[in-house]
């Protein structure tokens, strides 16, 4: 690649975020796990939809309503080819990810699971991969079986695979990229065991997707989700794939219009996938912005995304651990995009504070991940997330930034 | 108004040096309270002599929270029951509802509404008042 700043300067310049004359000029944007900022082509692209292509799709015969169809199922299209799916009807719209497990975790749950099942997660999860399947439980009878992780994330391989060998569990929903930790978890070889036992396989791809290419035929898995908004996309759209079989077997999640094929007072028959689960008017702009976003990822390039991650986050985690008393947590080198540490002496809120004073955005708290932290025995965790925008000026300054802060607070 | 940097000092002092702070682990009386965002937890000990509030804490938390914890005693300590509460009352109507001070609000009080600047920290300001507030109401 060519000079790597070069490189993150010209990413930089098609957020318009950071050349803003408004109210949060010149801010450090450090929560990108939380969501990503937006280059104009995805701004633009709703915008362009709203000003030109506005009607409601799949149900008009006049040609704005095809055309709004047209752009909508492109989306569709750029997504299953960007997620190595076969078949574009695997892909369903949701509202972000949350929504995605939602689903799966009713649906699919609800069908399948039974008394005494088990239903495998880690210690990673974020509530989204936990709530869910608790409420499905609650209903079933099923339980959650976790698998542990040691002080620094890293998973306890051995206690998956025997779990996965062990006769009951039924579903597996991993994380695949912490969002507390940006620990990357190795779910091919557990897919692989866990698909020989016949067990369901959902990953949680949140915060893999801007990172990595993930190729879903590969993996092997039976589902995986994610959220437009942590990808350059827009708020409120989100993807779930699915295999086919799965979508056909599985019941709709919500009733309404666009999901159906006939609808009687003594039953009603439902519509094939993808509009079995697209109740109601979708997020039709979200998706077309969503799927120029992805476009936007495909021509920067995962090649150019790594080496950017790469420095990126070994710029930060160099400054945290550089700096004493405080300690950062991974140690492995599948960290990616999160630089998550805490202080015995000062509580992570004041440190957030302290950097919003000097207009640094990092997250603290325990990132929708209690089960975590209280596994780490922390309340919580500063979190530095880093985007491909960031530039080396935005981890100096969270440097300095950092270093009065500790100096200050202790 | 007082210098930012003079108030920041202050809620630094009451963080690194709180006032009235003990184990309260072994008193009766105590009303605990816990910050959902954060679990930080709150503690406060009310006890009353010849109608004279002494109040301690053992607040655990950020420096708001432990601020605010100590701030709390030192103004309320020596005060009636119903004084407190009262002084209570009036101080979390002002901090929550965005009033001017108040031209005789002392320093450190001023230095507490320091964290209104952030709608996040205003609770941990105010999970302290709010716990002793109720149980002033209601002493258990
Ligand atoms: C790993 C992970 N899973 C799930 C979610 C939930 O995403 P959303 O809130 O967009 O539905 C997030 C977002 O924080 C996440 O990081």
């Amino acid at each position: 690649m060519e000079d790597i700043h070069q490189r993150i300067s010209e990413i930089r310049s098609d957020f318009p975020f950071f050349s803003q004359e408004g109210k949060f000029k010149d801010w450090v944007y450090l929560d990108t796990a939380a969501t990503s900022q937006k280059p104009n082509r995805v701004i633009n692209a709703e915008l362009e939809f709203y000003q030109q292509f506005n009607a409601n799709i799949h149900r008009g015969l006049y040609e704005i309503s095809e055309a709004a169809t047209a752009a909508y199922e492109k989306a569709r299209e750029q997504i299953s080819e960007f997620l190595g799916s076969q078949d574009s009807d695997e892909i369903i719209f949701t509202r972000g990810a949350t929504e995605s497990i939602n689903l799966i975790a009713q649906s699919w749950g609800g069908l399948n699971l039974q008394e005494g099942d088990e239903i495998l997660v880690t210690n990673l999860e974020h509530h989204a991969n936990i709530v869910p399947w608790q409420m499905v439980s609650a209903k079933t009878d099923a339980q959650l079986n976790v698998i542990p992780i040691d002080d620094q994330g890293n998973l306890d391989m051995q206690y998956a695979m025997d779990a996965i060998r062990g006769g009951k569990v039924k579903c597996m929903a991993l994380v695949h990229v912490s969002n507390a930790l940006g620990v990357t978890v190795e779910v091919a070889p557990l897919i692989q065991a866990a698909k020989e036992q016949g067990i369901f396989v959902l990953i949680d791809g949140s915060q893999a997707v801007t990172h990595f290419p993930v190729n879903v035929t590969k993996l092997g898995c039976d589902a995986y989700v994610f959220s437009g908004h942590k990808i350059f996309g827009p708020t409120g759209i989100g993807i779930l794939w699915a295999k086919r079989k799965v979508l056909e077997e599985i019941p709709p999640y919500q009733g309404g219009g666009d999901m159906i094929r006939s609808v009687d007072f003594e039953g009603t028959t439902y519509a094939e996938i993808p509009a079995k689960f697209e109740a109601g008017t979708p997020h039709i702009a979200g998706a077309v912005a969503l799927g120029e976003a992805i476009e936007y990822v495909n021509e920067v390039g995962f090649d150019a995304i790594a080496t950017i991650d790469q420095w990126l986050f070994g710029r930060a985690a160099e400054i945290v651990e550089s700096i004493d008393g405080l300690k950062r947590i991974g140690n492995t080198l599948d960290q990616v995009g999160v630089v998550s540490f805490y202080s015995d002496q000062i509580h992570p809120s004041d440190l957030a504070t302290f950097l919003s004073t000097d207009k640094i955005a990092v997250r603290t708290g325990h990132h929708c991940a209690e089960p975590l932290m209280k596994r780490l025995g922390i309340p919580g965790t500063v979190r530095v997330s880093l985007g491909i925008y960031n530039n080396a000026e935005d981890l100096d300054r969270l440097e300095k930034s950092l270093r009065s802060a500790v100096t200050f607070l202790s | 108004m007082t210098d930012p940097e003079i108030l920041k000092d202050i809620v630094l002092s009451h963080y690194k040096q709180p006032k009235n702070k003990q184990n309260l682990a072994k008193s009766d009386n105590v009303f605990r309270a816990k910050n959902p965002n954060c679990g930080d937890l709150y503690a406060f000990a009310i006890e009353s002599d010849a109608g004279m509030l002494n109040i301690t804490h053992d607040t655990q938390g950020c420096a708001a929270a432990v601020a605010s914890s100590s701030i709390l005693t030192e103004m309320l300590n020596g005060l009636s029951s119903e004084g407190a509460l009262k002084f209570v009352r009036s101080f979390r109507d002002t901090f929550l509802n965005g009033r001017p001070l108040p031209e005789d609000t002392s320093v450190e009080l001023e230095a507490l509404h320091f964290f209104k600047q952030s709608p996040a920290r205003v609770l941990c300001v105010d999970i302290a008042w709010e716990t002793v507030e109720n149980a002033l109401v209601r002493p258990s």
